[in-house]
């Protein structure tokens, strides 16, 4: 029984070996693995074609957003913000002086506080305003434009009290000749003063 | 032992012409072969075709790399019984089994002896495939004979004396199940 399943076993194992292989076998491999091949090189070609064209599309709209951003960009107008601080400080550097006789009192007057407090303006937003608005920026710059006011200095202010009090004597010291007048009348009651006890004591 | 200096002299070639690959020298050295090791699996003309077809289709995809292959017969071998295997999952082994056991028979015998012959026969197949997965692997790998032990063992990625005692247990194995089976 042992001999026979052994027996057995071999002839499906003989079977298995010694299977023929079929006619022709080799020249149907050979066919279809060079049409595969080929089928494979013609489609990576198109492949690559088609990765190629997908790249150089992809390029060019990366090219064209970037372009249109900065079209964008460029043609954005200006925000107030910007014209609020930049352009009163060219303006009052630009106008004439808004008084001679203001100018010739202050001559060593501080700078406008509103220049200290100047924002440091993108060299991008002074290049719009010096391109783009430079027109506008001449229109105000011309003489027909109201000054601002200058800060008054503290004679000035001095001078306005006095107005404003209307007290007469005060009124009446800004007059140099009664000035000097007073002053005279005052110098005069000091030598007087120093002058008269001592002759009084030598009597 | 012809395949073995066919191979030499189709790796020399391919050495000489760089990435040239001379693919009807490698068709008429290894497909025979590779036919057999599939047919083993399959047991099906058409699908064991199908297999060599397959692996020389991936002889062309990897064909940048064939110059790294150190053993040529073992890694197409290994190619086709991976693919085998992978075909076999997908087909029905109980149709063909019976194909094939009918062909076994040989057409002298009368016809009830043929088809008690062809019943054990299927038998022992069915057997065969209910062996453990290693132990059916070395028995089928080595009824192709032209395999060694070392070859079979980097085929199956196991070593030389784990494919002698899978041998050795799945005869023992399939003796015993088969004379169980007769017995009962």
């Amino acid at each position: 029984m042992t001999k026979s399943t052994d027996e057995v076993v071999e002839q499906v194992l003989a079977g298995l070996r010694d299977s023929e292989v079929p006619v022709g076998m080799e020249r149907r491999i050979l066919e279809a693995v060079q049409d595969r091949a080929a089928v494979k090189s013609r489609w990576g070609a198109a492949q690559s074609w088609t990765r190629s064209w997908t790249w150089g599309i992809a390029l060019a709209g990366t090219v064209a957003i970037c372009v249109a951003g900065f079209m964008v960009r460029r043609m954005e107008p200006v925000s107030d913000a910007s014209q609020v601080h930049v352009i009163p400080v060219k303006v009052l550097d630009a106008l004439p002086t808004v008084s001679s006789q203001v100018a010739e009192k202050s001559p060593q007057l501080p700078p406008p506080s509103i220049v200290r407090v100047e924002r440091k303006a993108s060299t991008r937003k002074d290049r719009l305003i010096s391109v783009t608005d430079a027109a506008s920026l001449s229109a105000m710059r011309a003489a027909s434009y109201p000054a601002p006011p200058a800060p008054l200095t503290q004679e000035e202010k001095l001078l306005l009290r006095i107005a404003r009090k209307g007290d007469p004597q005060e009124l009446a010291l800004l007059n140099p000749v009664m000035r000097a007048a007073r002053d005279a009348e005052e110098k005069a009651e000091v030598e007087r003063f120093f002058t008269q006890p001592a002759t009084g004591d030598h009597e | 032992m012809t395949s073995i200096e066919g191979c030499s002299l189709v790796l020399s070639s391919i050495e000489s012409a760089g990435s040239e690959i001379d693919l009807t020298s490698l068709v008429e050295t290894y497909s025979a072969l590779l036919f057999r090791v599939a047919y083993s699996v399959l047991r099906g003309r058409a699908e064991a075709e199908d297999v060599v077809q397959d692996v020389f289709v991936r002889v062309i995809e990897h064909r940048l790399d064939l110059l790294t292959v150190r053993d040529m017969r073992v890694w197409l071998v290994r190619i086709a019984w991976n693919l085998a295997i992978d075909r076999r999952r997908r087909i029905r082994p109980e149709q063909i089994d019976a194909r094939f056991a009918e062909t076994l028979v040989a057409r002298t015998v009368p016809a009830d002896e043929a088809v008690a012959d062809a019943r054990r026969m299927k038998a022992v197949l069915s057997e065969i495939e209910k062996l453990p997965r290693g132990e059916r692997h070395v028995l089928l790998l080595s009824a192709v004979e032209e395999l060694d032990t070392a070859e079979m063992a980097k085929v199956l990625g196991r070593s030389e004396s784990a494919v002698r005692a899978l041998l050795f247990r799945a005869r023992a194995r399939l003796r015993k199940r088969l004379e169980r089976g007769e017995g009962a």
